[in-house]
């Protein structure tokens, strides 16, 4: 019960910072930095008194006859997954402290920052508790908060109406999916009761939420919402492609899977999907020189892989539940070293279109390191930890039945293959030359840098720690 | 108890963190010295698991075994690797410009722990760990001069490893693990257990994916064609780890799994042996016309591997035929382990000597040096002893292990094995050819234009000549490796090479040879022609140019890429072959661009406008269209339409857009929860 | 003990008398092929040891040059010391095939090592093709090894000797053997390295007094090598194992007598033939290699 208090504390913590939503300069990064600071201490406590394996469920809220509308749950995926999410928002607030400021060279920013960290903060917030959710209404709840954080913070530079009006529509379609399982489920929505539905429900109650995942991680049909929502400011593209509405795509599905258990033919349904978008972004990667807009498309990937190893969970494997979360802790970050580091790229070139960046190992060095670690990170490269996730991916997909057990593995290597390559030629323009260009504006400050450092650290160091972890993790109804 | 290994890795971490110094020679120097305690003891830890029989044990965590095999390898690792860091103490001085310490500190130091966990961790995953490390490490190494075509070259390097090396064991992994049925359960043993009783489809695919892997990494043909470039680019003092560990790296891991772990295989052994006989015979050939004195090195390293490749299959084609041939398929294994070792060592040196040479003149274009050879005596002589000892001159070390590869090959019984002895010894005349091209190009004649040169720095003599030496150590006693190899052999194939060895003889069967005596013959020899025949000098004078006043003394000479255009010329159609297959691999390459671009184009907008280009032929191109969606386009007539009715509407902002959507969702959850 | 003794200390010394007076016959013979009277037989000797007589003149200060010599003597020494003198090896350091051909070829790396020491293009010109004429015999060499590996069943010059059976595959590979080993002694019409016409001496050309002198010395060793080497691998099959002095001294007599008689023959080759050009010979020994492949492939085919 402890731990349930600790993470429903941290998880309210950043929905505080709505409050600073007048302060500016110094007050208001400094606000938001203790605030997410707090909640990761909270968050960090948590972890000290939970021990590992371990379930509770928390009950906070019960309306009508759906029964719980508010609660927390505590077992190993929430704690781990909430754990990273307060580690990359904490580290984004700092990050972001320096970011959104008038010296920054390509968005130079006058004032707002007390808005920006109250609607970050609302998109962190809502994230926990999403996380923590017990039950539908509750991912309802916090999806629609998110789509709502989202939709101004991705059109805060005021450059990108369109695209911030379409993820809203888009994770809006997720929100009307999952309010007809809701309808469907009726008073079983909370997992705890799922395990009473019906085939017939369950069946219907898996393809919509399944789609509300796609939905929710740019997967097929709707998935260009989130290479265009890059146009935001990067720490929001950072919280979103790490940890949030992506991530939490994938962790919906986990939730739903993990409780209404295995549904073999949930696989013939996510791997046809998932299979299709790795090769439409395998397409993708190479045609694209905006870095923010790359890094989208491998999020997108990889939320493919997950969903695809989902489906080797939904077809009866706990494994597949196991490495997914494993996949989404350790995607996370490299994703949001990935995105702080173009964002400091965009901060002191002024552009993130690798096409004009020549020289960079010379004028930006350490910029320089962390692009080498983080972009080639994602296509599995050491010493980062999305090796290891895509090893883990590989392993367990292998176990996939009849052709799929080649075709998944082999489908995951080439996608990274082509990021690689891709990845490799830019790294080949942008590093070396004698004439760089263009020249930094302004270098990076050191909380921007420190932020970097500590997540190269962490995203080292996670993949060791969390193998043993996540295979805590198992089916938790419908078996 | 922990192992010394462990201490070792510990010293190259420490190593790595020498970066923090930021002073660049301090840096340098501190991260090459932790270098070569690390060597020291990892040699230490071979001698230990030598003396014991095999060690088990963890390193930081990771489970580690070293048994007979793993043991050679190690030592393999351990004496380059204590050559270069010595070397390297002096020699990074002359990259001082270039800056980035720290880098080469973490890469280097990381580089050799890499591989010294490659060859002893007993799990497939972390083997895969370390082999990565391994690949990243290098290709950040043979960057770091940042030289346009040294990156060019790690360009071509990273790219080939990750598509033949990367994906393949990756896959393996997966195989693994549908072999053990858990993701956790990786290690040797458990593999090995199942792989006994997996499927033939199975066991193929361990044994290919595992062949183009190793291929890809030894350099063997066709999967070569990285190494040449990305060998020269790096640094000296890495080139020689390069050449000297981490191509051997591949033959344990053949050696490991395609043998030890799945089981010898006849037709793997001829397929192994086959393109060990292609690639000694390519490898080298090209050296030969080669006068980049690294990009020389280079080929040979493919040259040789070539011969390691040989002897291992003429050890895994014979070994199951059980009988005399399988004494002669010991012997085969045993002598390509041997020539790993070997080759370890006059590669190292020899481009250790290569930095030596570049760091005193500056270049390593053959065609610019020469008469070096009264200036830099003392790397003079490393270099001749590396030299004679790469092209299997008696009594350094590579006669023994190419000779005993030839009495296997000779002895096999096989025709096609008998063949690959045929193209060893002629190889072996074609090496002696290129180096003969290597040491007189530098060494000989004398020069006005290298008069100021001098030797270099005591450090680097001494990295040169731990490896130098160890050539004719090895081959005046021999007796010293056998039962360490044949350990080795052991491990791998469960018998050992019936090798007669004692103080002053090594040999199979009927043959021998008696190092020993050779050298005190050719010593005694030698002192009785001089002492019964005394030089006696006259005058020192210029060479004789037949009376010429007009011929230049520094163009008086035949210049490196000449020594052997007759030749050359005469077998021109293997080299017009082999150029031929260079560019259909690049063709290959360039065809799968153009399909790519072929498909993305209808992932682009294309506007056709009359005054720019419109044509959309390359990536480049590419990048400068706008990007499509397939959800936007398809959509776009019901956001047209939508835009319609927003104009007629008018006036709704995004605020009460979404405040509407947020009252709708609202109220429909309302609805659910209440009703 | 002392009849083995006894023919090792004769075969020394053929080995060490024996060359110059070698090339002494084959003065003659070409002399009398020219009608003319000839210089005695001796007279490489005395040639040998004017120049021993003369000091040499430095072209360089390295120390290679002036090693080379002796090293290459020693080799050439090292080699006919391994070979059967009447059934005994006077030095036994690993009695086979393999090794007798890379001691021989140490020789011509000691020589190419000689002639590229000094900054002088004919000099290197020579040692360029010295090499190149190695590395053309050397494939022809392996593919015998390889026919008598398979034949006999080892590599051992003794299991060789003693073990071989006639096929058609054998009476080919004597005769590329005989080839080979006639390329590697440098005869006419196989003598472009050191072409005196052409590339003055080529290796040898920096060379004077002394140390030209060892250089010759070691040469003609070599050659004796070469020769003794084919000899004894005619003579000893047919003769068949040795034991006792008599035999011994026989086969040793019969060594001696086809030495003897085929130097005239190989003098009058080099009298009626002019040298070949280096790509000529590259071209033609790489045919033989080619050919020597399909011998191999006979012998494993037991024929």
């Amino acid at each position: 019960m402890d731990v349930s208090v600790l993470l429903l504390v941290s998880a309210l913590l950043p929905f505080v910072l709505l409050l600073g939503y007048k302060l500016e300069g110094r007050k208001a990064d400094g606000f938001a930095i203790a605030i997410t600071g707090l909640s990761l201490i909270f968050n960090v406590a948590a972890l000290l008194v939970y021990r590992m394996g371990s379930v509770y469920h928390y009950s906070i809220l019960s309306a009508g006859n759906v029964g719980e509308v508010f609660g927390i749950l505590t077992d190993t995926a929430s704690v781990l997954v909430g754990l990273v999410t307060a580690i990359v928002s904490f580290l984004v607030v700092v990050y972001t402290a320096d970011y959104v400021v008038k010296a920054h060279a390509e968005f130079p920013v006058e004032g707002g920052k007390g808005k920006f960290y109250a609607l970050l903060g609302l998109l962190i917030g809502s994230t926990m508790t999403f996380i923590y959710g017990t039950n539908m209404v509750q991912f309802i709840v916090s999806l629609e908060l998110m789509a709502i954080a989202l939709s101004w913070l991705i059109d805060f530079y005021g450059n990108a109406p369109l695209d911030a009006i379409k993820s809203f529509l888009v994770l809006n379609i997720g929100v009307v999916l999952m309010l007809i399982a809701l309808a469907m489920l009726g008073n079983h929505q909370a997992l705890s009761g799922m395990r009473w539905v019906s085939a017939g429900t369950k069946r219907d109650v898996m393809l919509l939420v399944t789609f509300a995942a796609f939905a929710m991680s740019s997967q097929f049909f709707f998935y260009s919402w989130l290479p265009k929502s890059t146009k935001g400011p990067v720490p929001v593209s950072a919280i979103i492609h790490s940890v949030s509405v992506t991530a939490m795509g994938v962790f919906l599905l986990f939730r739903i899977i993990q409780y209404l258990g295995p549904y073999k033919h949930l696989f013939y349904v996510l791997v046809p999907f998932s299979v299709l978008m790795i090769l439409l972004m395998m397409i993708y990667y190479p045609i694209q020189s905006d870095s923010k807009t790359l890094i989208a498309y491998s999020t997108i990937s990889q939320a493919a892989i997950g969903y695809m190893t989902l489906a080797y969970a939904a077809y009866g494997s706990s494994l597949g539940l196991q490495i997914a979360t494993y996949q989404v802790i350790n995607h996370a970050f490299v994703k949001a070293l990935a995105f702080l580091t173009v964002g400091a790229m965009s901060y002191s070139l002024g552009t993130t279109d690798m096409r004009s960046i020549r020289g960079l190992a010379h004028t930006l060095p350490a910029v320089s390191t962390s692009w080498f670690l983080s972009f080639f990170g994602l296509a599995g490269v050491l010493p980062l930890g999305m090796f290891f996730a895509k090893a883990y991916e590989s392993m367990t997909n292998a176990h996939a039945p009849g052709i799929y057990s080649w075709l998944l593995p082999t489908l995951i290597l080439f996608d990274a293959a082509i990021l690689f390559v891709v990845v490799m030629v830019w790294f080949r323009r942008m590093f070396f030359g004698e004439a760089a260009k263009p020249e930094p504006v302004n270098r990076p400050t050191w909380p921007m840098y420190a932020s970097m450092l500590a997540l190269i650290v962490i995203g080292t160091v996670s993949p060791w720690v969390t193998i043993d972890l996540v295979s805590k993790i198992g089916f938790m109804g419908g078996l | 108890m922990a192992l010394i290994l462990e201490y070792a890795i510990i010293a190259f971490i420490i190593g790595g963190l020498m970066g923090f110094l930021r002073e660049y020679r301090a840096t340098t120097k501190a991260s090459s010295f932790l270098a070569f305690i690390g060597s020291i003891l990892v040699l230490i830890q071979v001698y230990d698991a030598y003396s014991k029989g095999g060690v088990s044990g963890s390193v930081l965590g990771l489970p580690v075994h070293i048994d007979g095999l793993s043991n050679v390898f190690l030592f393999i690792v351990g004496i380059v690797a204590l050559g270069s860091a010595l070397f390297s103490m002096s020699y990074m001085d002359h990259h001082e410009k270039r800056g980035k310490a720290w880098v080469y500190a973490v890469a280097y130091n990381t580089f050799i722990a890499s591989m010294a966990l490659v060859v002893t961790v007993n799990n497939l995953e972390w083997f895969v760990f370390s082999w990565e490390l391994m690949t990243l490490s290098s290709f950040v190494l043979i960057f770091w001069k940042e030289e346009k075509k040294d990156l060019d070259a790690s360009f071509k390097y990273y790219v080939t490893m990750h598509f033949f090396d990367t994906i393949p064991l990756f896959l393996l992994l997966a195989l693994g693990s549908v072999l053990t049925g858990s993701i956790h359960n990786l290690s040797y043993s458990a593999i090995q257990q199942h792989l006994a009783t997996a499927s033939t489809a199975y066991k193929d695919a361990f044994y290919g994916l595992f062949l183009v892997v190793f291929m890809t990494k030894a350099g063997i043909v066709p999967l070569h064609y990285w190494l040449p470039d990305a060998h020269p680019a790096a640094p000296s003092n890495v080139s020689a780890l390069l050449s000297g560990i981490m191509i051997k790296t591949a033959v344990y891991g053949l050696l490991r799994f395609d043998w030890s772990m799945a089981g010898p295989n006849v037709t793997l052994g001829y397929i192994v042996a086959g393109l060990g006989i292609a690639t000694l015979t390519v490898g080298t050939l090209y050296a030969l016309r080669e006068t980049n004195s690294k990009r020389l090195l280079a080929y040979h390293s493919v040259g040789q591997m070539g011969y390691i490749w040989l002897g291992i299959g003429i050890g895994m084609a014979l070994i199951p035929k059980g009988g005399t041939l399988a004494a002669i398929g010991a012997l085969g294994l045993f002598a390509g382990l041997f020539h790993a070792i070997n080759h370890a060592m006059f590669k190292g040196a020899l481009f250790l000597e290569a930095g030596s040479v570049e760091y005193a003149t500056g270049t390593v274009d053959l065609e610019r040096l020469g008469g070096l050879g009264t200036k830099m005596k003392v790397t003079a002589v490393a270099t001749l002893f590396a030299s004679l000892a790469i092209s299997g001159i008696p009594p350094f070390n590579g006669f023994i292990s190419k000779w005993l590869i030839y009495v296997a090959g000779f002895r096999s019984g096989s025709y096609f094995l008998a063949f690959g002895a045929v193209m060893a010894a002629f190889i072996s005349a074609a090496t002696l050819a290129s180096f003969i091209k290597f040491y007189t190009a530098q060494f000989g004649g004398e020069r006005e234009d290298y008069r100021d040169v001098r030797e270099v720095p005591a450090a680097m003599q001494i990295g040169e000549w731990i490896l130098a030496g160890m050539t004719l150590f090895v081959g005046v006693f021999p007796f010293i490796f056998v039962s360490f190899l044949n350990r080795g052999t052991l491990a791998v194939s469960g018998l050992k090479a019936a090798v007669s060895s004692n103080v002053y003889k090594i040999g199979f069967q009927s043959i021998s040879f008696l190092p020993l005596l050779f050298i005190i013959l050719i010593g005694v020899l030698v002192f009785i022609g001089y002492a019964s025949l005394k030089p006696r000098f006259d005058r020192e004078v210029r060479p004789w140019d037949c009376g010429s006043t007009e011929i230049d003394a520094e163009g008086y000479r035949v210049s490196a890429g000449s020594y052997y255009l007759k030749y050359e010329e005469k077998i021109g159609h293997f080299y017009a072959f082999t150029d031929w297959a260079y560019s259909f691999g690049e063709a290959i390459v360039h065809y799968i661009v153009k399909v790519y671009v072929w498909i993305a184009r209808y992932f682009v907008k294309i506007v056709d406008t009359p005054y720019e280009e419109s044509e959309v032929e390359s990536v480049d191109a590419l990048h400068r269209c706008e990007v499509q969606y397939i959800d936007e386009e398809t959509l776009r007539p019901l956001v047209r339409l939508l835009r319609i009715v927003r104009d007629v509407i008018g006036g709704i902002k995004l605020g009460t857009f979404v405040a509407l959507t947020v009252v709708v969702v609202g109220a429909i959850v309302c609805l659910l929860v209440f009703l | 003990m002392y009849e083995s003794l006894a023919l090792k200390i004769a075969g020394i010394i053929v080995m060490v008398l024996l060359p110059p007076y070698l090339d002494g016959i084959a003065r003659r013979v070409k002399a009398r092929i020219q009608y003319r009277r000839g210089p005695p037989l001796a007279q490489t000797w005395y040639d040998l040891r004017k120049l021993f007589a003369i000091p040499t003149v430095l072209p360089t200060k390295s120390w290679m040059f002036k090693a080379a010599p002796y090293l290459a003597l020693a080799s050439a020494l090292a080699a006919a010391l391994l070979l059967p003198y009447g059934g005994h090896v006077p030095v036994n350091f690993g009695y086979n095939i393999i090794v007798f051909f890379y001691v021989v070829a140490m020789v011509s790396v000691f020589v190419m090592l000689g002639g590229f020491s000094v900054q002088n293009a004919f000099s290197h010109l020579g040692s360029a093709r010295e090499m190149t004429l190695l590395l053309t015999v050397e494939p022809i060499l392996a593919v015998v090894y390889g026919v008598f590996a398979y034949n006999s069943g080892s590599l051992n010059l003794y299991h060789i000797m003693t073990h071989l059976h006639l096929s058609a595959s054998l009476l080919f590979a004597y005769i590329i053997l005989g080839y080979a080993l006639y390329v590697e002694s440098g005869f006419v019409p196989f003598d472009v390295a050191e072409a005196e016409q052409e590339v003055i001496g080529g290796p040898l050309a920096e060379y004077s007094g002394r140390l030209l002198g060892v250089f010759y010395y070691a040469i003609y060793i070599k050659r004796f090598a070469l020769l003794w080497f084919f000899v004894s691998m005619v003579t000893y099959p047919i003769v068949g194992p040795v034991h006792g002095l008599a035999k011994s001294v026989g086969l040793f007599a019969l060594q001696l007598l086809l030495t003897f008689a085929l130097y005239p023959i190989i003098a009058a080759l080099e009298a009626t033939n002019a040298r070949l050009r280096i790509d000529h010979i590259v071209r033609t020994n790489v045919k033989i290699f080619f050919i020597g492949l399909g011998i191999l492939a006979m012998a494993f085919m037991g024929w």
